[in-house]
């Protein structure tokens, strides 16, 4: 039996290093957006994460692209 | 006393609806050009969509500081 994959959505994850702790190792915070079009392009969803992120301190350190599906049998 | 800042990105939906973007630790030395040209990329790029539709064009941008005094503390 077949399964088809349906997408109910997507979130764009940016990873940012905020610090440093006393360590010396990095301090990552997330910052997650969902809504983001399951169809929207690579390229677009990463531009738009480069921007948001050049609004604010923090580095960009990652950009998550996070697809979620349902998997449904075809009958 | 600590005091935190979040940028506000209010945009407007095909339904008329106003949705935000907020981003946290905004830089310091931001301009109104840079934030209505992110703005304006987002709304071109057009990745997001809400139960309001697609972000079809800018509502106004913010950013809002918050200070917490502690008055008490176990």
């Amino acid at each position: 039996m077949a399964v088809d994959k349906i997408p109910t959505g997507t979130t764009l994850r940016l990873q940012l290093q905020t610090g440093v702790d006393e360590n010396g190792d990095p301090v990552f915070r997330n910052k997650s957006l969902t809504n983001v079009k399951p169809e929207a392009l690579d390229q677009d969803v990463f531009d738009v994460a480069q921007t948001l992120a050049g609004l604010q301190e923090s580095i960009l350190a990652d950009v998550l692209r996070i697809d979620s599906a349902r998997l449904e049998e075809i009958v | 006393m600590e005091t935190t800042q979040t940028l506000q990105m209010r945009f407007v939906t095909q339904a008329g609806t106003r949705v935000t973007i907020s981003l946290d630790n905004p830089r310091d030395d931001l301009t109104e050009a840079e934030v209505t040209a992110a703005m304006d990329q987002i709304i071109a790029k057009n990745i997001f969509s809400t139960s309001g539709g697609d972000l079809v064009a800018k509502d106004s941008a913010q950013i809002i500081d918050r200070t917490v005094n502690v008055i008490y503390e176990a």
